[in-house]
Order: C-alpha cells, then sequence, then structure tokens
C-alpha cells in the first residue's frame, strides 16, 4: 500500500498523467454466460456498492464493460475494446485505471500484450495508468480443469454454473491453455516481455465468507475437488492470481465476494487510486 | 474542416497502421524455451457415470475428507453406505457429529465424508448421474501431462501420468487415457505402460484425427499401494494440434544503421494476419530484446523480417546471439511456426 501511494505521489509530482488529465474507471467483469452483456447484467456482476465505493459515490468517471462472458479472451477483448474506446473518445478520458475480476484480468492482458491486433488496442493502452487484477487466472485454474475432467457428461447445474459450462472462456482458462497463451501470446509472466503497464494484483485466499451464502459452499467444494495447490479463493489459486504484476494485497474475500465490496472492503480500496 | 481531417489523421496514424513494437528485457531475466507440456495437473479426485440406477463403489484412501458431487440431470436421490456399514439415506441431512453431511442445490447434491477410512465405501444412486468424489488431503495422488504443449502435424504424442503415495511411488496400476478432440468426442483410448517406478506413459506416432485445437486428455487410474489400500485416480491434460500453418527457414541477421535486422524466408499454408516475434538473448541465455509485428501474409513464398533496435541488445556482439522467431496466428490462434538460431 505504501509502494503504492508513493507511486502515487511521484506520478503527480513528474505529472506522467498529464496536469489536465481527465481520470475515468472501467470495470471489466470475468467469464460467466452470455448475458453479461447486457449492461444490467454486467453491473449486476459487481454489484452497485463496488461501483459506488470504487467511483467515491460515483464522482469518478467510469464504464461497466458487458461482454458475453463465453468467449475467448480474443472475442472478448474485441467487445471490450469497443466499448473503451467509444467511451474515452466520448468523454475526453484520457487517464484510465481498470479494475478487473477474474477472467477480465486476462481479457485486459490480452490487450496489453498485442497492440497490433485491433487499431483500437494502442490507444486504449496509451490512456491506461495501471490496472488492478483481482484474482485473475494468469496461469489458469484448476476448477476449469475440471470441465475437461467431466467432458462428455457435463451438464446443469449449482457447482457448473459456479465454474462456468465447458464454454470457450473455461477453455481458455485451464492451466494448460493458460501455460500455452503465456508462453506465446500473453506478457507478463516469468520470462516473458513486460507489460506495458504495471498490473497490481489482488489474490483471494479464504472460501468460507458467509455461511448462508450457497455460492460459499460451492466454492469450498469445488477448492477440495479441484485439487487447487496452495491458497485459493474456491476458484483461482493464489500462485495463479499473482503470476502477472506486482502484489497489491490479498483477500480473505472468496470468489464470490471479491468481487465485491461486502464481506471485505475491496472497493474502498480501490478507490485509494483517486 | 479538410485541415481537422487532416489533423485527425496524423493524430492516430500510428493507430491505423500499426508499426511494429520492440522493448527490452529486464536485465537478469533469463531467456526461457517454450515448455515442452504444460504444468502437470495434480488430482487427489476421481470420476465415475452410470446410465442406469446404480450403485458405485468409491474407494478411499483414507486419513482425508471425501467429498462425492453428485451431478444429474434431475434431482437424485443418493444414499452413503460407509465401511462400517452406517447410511446416510437420501432424507437425511447428516450432522458433523455423525461425520457425514449432506450439501443440497437444486439438482446437485454434495456429500462430505468428515475422515475416511482407507476402505470401500458405497453410494447408490436412482438416475444416470455422474459422481465426482475428492479426497483433498490424500497422500495418493496421479500427476499428469500431455505433450508437446504446442504440436505441428506430424510430431509424435507423449500421454505421461505419475502415481505417488506421498513421495512413494505407485507401480503395477492399471493407467489408461481418452483423447477427446477439439469438437468434445472421445476417439481413442490408449493404455499407458508403467516403467516401475510410479511413471506410466505412452507415444503415439499421430493424433487419430486432423483436427487442429485443442486436444484434451483425460486419464484414469486404479490400483492398489504396497499396504494393500486400493485407489481410483482422474487426471487430465491438453495439447494443441497446430495447423501447421507455414515452414519457417534458416534466421539471418544483419546490421542496418542502428538496427539489426532479423530475416527469414517462410512458405506459407494459410494465408492471413499473423504476428511476427522475435526474442533475443545473448550465448549466456540472458533474454535482451524483444520485437513484434502484424504481418498480412499469402499463400506460398514470402519474405519475413523486423528490426531490433541495436540499443535494447546491451552492446552484446550481434555475432553472439541467439534468436528465437516465432510466427503466430491472429485470424486463427495458434503457433504458426517457431525457429531458433
Amino acid at each position: 500500500m505504501k509502494r503504492r501511494f508513493l507511486l502515487s505521489l511521484a506520478v503527480a509530482l513528474f505529472a506522467a498523467v498529464p496536469l489536465f488529465a481527465k481520470t475515468g474507471v472501467v470495470f471489466i467483469h470475468g467469464k460467466g454466460g452470455s448475458n453479461l452483456a447486457q449492461p444490467s447484467v454486467a453491473r449486476a456482476y459487481w454489484g452497485e456498492d463496488m461501483i459506488r465505493a470504487t467511483t467515491k459515490g460515483f464522482t469518478i468517471p467510469y464504464l461497466v464493460v458487458g461482454y458475453d462472458g463465453t468467449q475467448y479472451m480474443w472475442v472478448a477483448g474485441g467487445q471490450v475494446a469497443g466499448q473503451i474506446y467509444n467511451w474515452m473518445m466520448a468523454n475526453a478520458i484520457d487517464d484510465i485505471v481498470i479494475e478487473t475480476h477474474s477472467f477480465g484480468g486476462v481479457v485486459i492482458r490480452w490487450i496489453l500484450s498485442n497492440p497490433t491486433y485491433d487499431s483500437r488496442y494502442q490507444p486504449i493502452i496509451n490512456r491506461i495508468r495501471w490496472v488492478n487484477s483481482i484474482a485473475a487466472p494468469n496461469k489458469g485454474s484448476e476448477a476449469a480443469n475440471l470441465a475437461g475432467t467431466l467432458s462428455g457428461s457435463w451438464l446443469t447445474g449449482w457447482l457448473v454454473d459456479l465454474v462456468g459450462q465447458n464454454t470457450d472462456s473455461t477453455k481458455n482458462c485451464t492451466t494448460s491453455s493458460m501455460s500455452y497463451y503465456n508462453t506465446y501470446y500473453l506478457k507478463g509472466t516469468a520470462g516473458r516481455p513486460a507489460l506495458p503497464r504495471t498490473i497490481y494484483n489482488i489474490a483471494g485466499t479464504g472460501l468460507w465468507n458467509d455461511f448462508i451464502h450457497t455460492e460459499d459452499t460451492g466454492l469450498a467444494t469445488l477448492s477440495g475437488i479441484a485439487g487447487m495447490p496452495g491458497e485459493d479463493d474456491g476458484m483461482v489459486s493464489q500462485y495463479s492470481a499473482q503470476a502477472v504484476g506486482i502484489v497489491w494485497f490479498t483477500t480473505l474475500a472468496n470468489h464470490h465476494h471479491n468481487r465485491r465490496n461486502d464481506y471485505r472492503k475491496i472497493g474502498d480500496s480501490l478507490a485509494t487510486d483517486f | 474542416m479538410k485541415k481537422i481531417t487532416l489533423l485527425l489523421l496524423l493524430t492516430f496514424a500510428s493507430s491505423l497502421f500499426a508499426a511494429d513494437v520492440t522493448g527490452r528485457f529486464d536485465a537478469g531475466t533469463p531467456y526461457e524455451e517454450p515448455a515442452a507440456h504444460a504444468p502437470a495437473n495434480v488430482s487427489r479426485m476421481f470420476t465415475k457415470s452410470v446410465t442406469e440406477p446404480s450403485s458405485i463403489d468409491l474407494y478411499a484412501t483414507g486419513g482425508s475428507g471425501m467429498i462425492i458431487w453428485t451431478i444429474a440431470e434431475k434431482p437424485v436421490a443418493t444414499k452413503l453406505r460407509t465401511p462400517t456399514g452406517a447410511e446416510l439415506l437420501p432424507f437425511e441431512g447428516g450432522s458433523i457429529e455423525r461425520g457425514l453431511r449432506r450439501f443440497r442445490e437444486n439438482d446437485d447434491e454434495v456429500l462430505h465424508v468428515m475422515t475416511t477410512a482407507a476402505a470401500r465405501y458405497q453410494l447408490d444412486v436412482d438416475a444416470p448421474a455422474t459422481v465426482v468424489v475428492a479426497e483433498p488431503e490424500s497422500t495418493v495422488t496421479l500427476s499428469t501431462w500431455a505433450a508437446p504443449l504446442s504440436r505441428q502435424p506430424g510430431e509424435p504424442v507423449t500421454l505421461h501420468a505419475e502415481l505417488r503415495d506421498g513421495d512413494a511411488p505407485l507401480a503395477g496400476a492399471h493407467v489408461t487415457a481418452s483423447l477427446v478432440n477439439p469438437r468434445g468426442r472421445a476417439v481413442q483410448q490408449v493404455t499407458l505402460t508403467g516403467n516401475g517406478d510410479g511413471v506410466y506413459s505412452a507415444t503415439l506416432a499421430d493424433l487419430p484425427m486432423n483436427i487442429p485445437g485443442t486436444w484434451t486428455v483425460r486419464f484414469d487410474a486404479d490400483g492398489t499401494t504396497p499396504a494393500g489400500i486400493r485407489f481410483t485416480r482422474t487426471g487430465t491434460g491438453e495439447l494443441v494440434a497446430e495447423r501447421g500453418a507455414a515452414r519457417l527457414g534458416k534466421i539471418r541477421t544483419e546490421v542496418i544503421g542502428d538496427m539489426l535486422r532479423v530475416s527469414l524466408d517462410a512458405t506459407m499454408k494459410a494465408a492471413g494476419a499473423y504476428r511476427l516475434d522475435v526474442i533475443v538473448a545473448d550465448r549466456d541465455r540472458n533474454a535482451l530484446a524483444w520485437g513484434e509485428g502484424r504481418r498480412e501474409l499469402s499463400l506460398g513464398a514470402t519474405k519475413l523480417e523486423l528490426d531490433i533496435p541495436l540499443a535494447n541488445l546491451g552492446g552484446t556482439d550481434v555475432n553472439d546471439l541467439l534468436v528465437d522467431v516465432r510466427l503466430l496466428g491472429l485470424d486463427s490462434i495458434g503457433v504458426a511456426g517457431r525457429v531458433t538460431r
């Protein structure tokens, strides 16, 4: 926290952010259903209090991106880039802090790692101050591997909904797939070129947050079944979330809660950027 | 108006005509070859599927909790019988005191055995279902991978499994692998051969079908520990079958002004958009510099080149460099080719 404060101070003092920069916040959600492309569903993903807290009571211009949560990162990246590009141009935003949860952290890495893939990527990258990445499966998720293991018998249901059906976005997040993408397409892991913007990561290390929520039972179950090494938040292991960028902090909020401002006040922490 | 248009065009020219991007690695970054395979998946679980009401044997290795997740298309009633003869009946929720608990949400059901004995449990299900059983603290593990992670057409495929009880290898198990093609269909089953030290493997000269994309391998192992404890484990692995979109020739380098020009001939078998990646390291395998650029490539012979600023090489003799060139598909994601010098 202290290092980030000092960095913010240095940025302010040396005017790396233009003197009259117009700052904005972009929220990029994780994988899920195709209905996450709908603005209301994307907004509900984060919860109103997370958006309120992060934007200091909605005083910072913000964009809640919605994209089809079943798609590969390069498909999602196009949908995300289109919305960010139009929003920043229409509102003259030239200093963007990106907040991502889960697969959203992989999608923004795709954009940052492939500046020549899409003509909108580089102008967006130029305006990004940094990225706060919550529980991103940077080295994949053992929970996503389950979908491959159960391929052919993959039905619907409570836990399946938590993991996500064996969609392209779930396939994107297996540990093998992320190993492949980290080797060839994505930057930021050990031995690869650095990303053009800094990522601050936040890993979840707790499972049982709220015994009333069935999601907590489900995440604890997944953690046990999937065989996640070390600490995890029920969906993403700490080692994976911390494989890219600088560790900002860890949270006991599980994967259900660490995109919200409820069990732990993560939105309050994100708001310290402004 | 025209002036404004021109100014706008000039302002965004770089984004309209994306130039190559170059950079240098942080000092001390080791050059890393692409991994031959993904990190091993370590499993303490197994799955079984039944197509009709059945009694399923669940072999526990003991000393761990056990999670039993039943997935079905409609609500399913399950009865668990423990090695002592105790039963958790379908309508019972269980309790911590009994060491057996049941959680139900919609069509899914999870049973939790708080501490297992090393023995057989039995689960009765009254409908077709898939049962996923995990012992999260068990010392019996199955580690699996498939190689090569990026497989060009014609390359052999290695399927690898390793069984251990803690540090001790588990020999004599029956290990199979089922290959699932990128369309999700299981198309071949292979029996792996053990070499006596807990490692089981099989090498395939080719994949059973020429379908590019991610192939999933499901591994199933059944065996008995030296202490006579029966176990079952299910693991997974993946590899990417590449399209063979390009054949890359030898890398050439020359200094032109303040740039190191890296060039090579290529024969394209699939036209489209590609990303040309160049990574440069010194003889001690310290990564120095990188460059990348988008290329629109037609079928047939073509020349690829990319310039790396000499300033990014830190004064290293240009005749003493390790150069790694990769051509990556952008229209269709996949490695078209890779060569090093």
